[in-house]
């Protein structure tokens, strides 16, 4: 969907038009459940925070603007489901790093992509980066997101994002080296 | 380009689902990674989440517009049931309020308002009647108060009704007679500390006479007339003041029209033209 084409929708979402709010919902839930079940680590905890991503976009869509630079829509979206997952995480007490086992309630990611070694090789050494590192990554490869809008999510500089996320990338290739060789 | 840069660029060529060219291992274990985007939701719960947001944002728009609707309504109403009020009861409080209080003004103006859609002729006559009435009722009410300068003020305006009242014809002797029964009684209850002026204002035939400075006007001769029916010569007219022969029209043209009623002069004009008046006198005397 072009920039220009999810203005137009957005707009129109903003004056409660059921087409539209459709058609964003169904551009946006999967890429926000993903985002959210790989940090909560928790089907079900994932798929009611991302209903509620969507509520609270009803209630807030009135006040959206496009800003002069920055993520637009996008990252607009994923903002409140970050803040979200920062308001369950300290509700719950839970912690968003990825524990290497499953927890009670639902499958893990691991789990849902049909125990690939792979990716439970790499959500394993994504414990070691920092949480912004991993944030970046968890935004920019599971979200879709681009880098200007993973700086707007996160609120630093598109400069930052591109070192931190090389930074974390090293940091993973390492950290699987290792276990390679171990 | 800029290690990071070129990683950059490439995570967004994984994103749209271009695969890795070349030797980049940071890529490769971005694509690796990004495998996490086949990941989906329960179809069930995806139609649940649906229905709920659909539901909440037309909750939201039925609410809105009735909260718009009803504020709306709620606003005029409201403000159209203060202003009745505010003005009724205004109005009430102030049929009974005398000059100097506050809503003395607001009585002031309710009665003209009255005038205005009065008809004119009988029943603007009487509606001026009705109101000088209540000026004599008001000027009774402040000689309890002893309100001099009040007083003289109502009398103006009682004045000024009456003559409004004679003009549009509607003042009938008996009315008049009445009124001014009325006034001779104020008159004589007040003998002691009305001031003179004020009482002999207090409904005299006439309204008070506008305080104006306006010189005597001078009667001249229009010497450039032409000769009187009787064929008699300008130069063979008699002097001033011989009142004309019968059947002759008298050429004695006034400078201005003269203009009723007659203005009263302030004391220190009167003086004045009284002095020079006397000068000429004495002047022509010794002459």
């Amino acid at each position: 969907m072009g920039d220009d084409e999810l203005k137009a929708i957005v707009e129109m979402a903003k004056k409660r038009d059921l087409g539209a709010l459709s058609t964003l919902y169904e551009t946006y839930f999967d890429r926000i459940y993903r985002y959210i079940l790989v940090r909560v680590r928790n089907v079900a905890d994932a798929e009611d925070l991302a209903g509620q991503v969507f509520l609270k976009m009803i209630e807030r869509i009135e006040t959206f603007k496009w800003p002069q630079t920055g993520g637009g829509f996008s990252a607009w979206l994923f903002k409140v489901a970050h803040n979200l997952i920062v308001d369950w995480a300290r509700g719950a007490k839970k912690i968003t790093t990825l524990p290497d086992q499953d927890l009670p309630g639902g499958l893990n990611p691991e789990a849902a992509v049909g125990r690939d070694e792979s990716v439970r090789e790499i959500l394993a050494a994504m414990t070691c980066l920092k949480d912004e590192q991993r944030q970046i990554l968890l935004l920019r490869l599971v979200g879709g997101l681009s880098s200007r809008e993973t700086a707007d999510v996160l609120g630093i500089s598109e400069g930052n994002v591109r070192v931190l996320q090389y930074r974390a990338l090293a940091k993973i290739k390492e950290s699987l080296q290792v276990t390679a060789n171990a | 380009m800029h290690k990071e840069q070129l990683l950059d660029n490439l995570i967004d060529g994984i994103i749209e689902g271009h695969p890795v060219e070349g030797d980049q291992p940071l890529a490769e274990v971005a694509a690796r990674l990004a495998r996490l985007s086949e990941l989906r939701p329960r179809p069930e719960a995806k139609d649940d989440a649906r229905r709920l947001m659909l539901a909440a944002a037309a909750r939201k728009s039925r609410k809105r517009s009735r909260t718009w609707l009803g504020r709306k309504l709620t606003a005029v109403l409201a403000s159209g049931m203060a202003l009745t009020l505010a003005t009724s009861g205004t109005v009430y409080a102030a049929s009974n309020s005398l000059p100097g209080d506050l809503l003395y003004p607001v009585k002031e103006a309710t009665e003209n308002v009255e005038l205005i859609f009065t008809p004119s002729g009988q029943a603007r006559a009487e509606a001026q009647v009705r109101l000088a009435r209540i000026r004599l009722a008001e000027i009774k009410a402040l000689m309890r108060r002893k309100d001099k300068r009040r007083i003289g003020l109502l009398v103006s305006a009682l004045n000024r009704r009456l003559a409004l009242a004679r003009a549009e014809g509607g003042l009938t002797p008996g009315e008049v007679r009445r009124i001014k029964a009325a006034a001779d009684s104020l008159r004589t209850s007040t003998k002691r500390w009305l001031p003179p002026g004020l009482k002999r204002r207090l409904l005299k035939d006439k309204p008070p006479a506008p305080r104006l400075i306006r010189k005597s006007l001078p009667l001249t001769i229009d010497k450039s007339a032409t000769q009187t029916p009787s064929g008699v010569a300008p130069d063979q007219q008699k002097p001033l003041g011989t009142p004309p022969a019968e059947g002759v029209a008298p050429n004695i043209k006034p400078a201005q029209p003269i203009l009723a009623p007659k203005p009263r002069l302030l004391k220190p004009a009167r003086h004045i033209i009284r002095s020079i008046l006397r000068r000429r006198l004495r002047q022509k005397q010794a002459d």
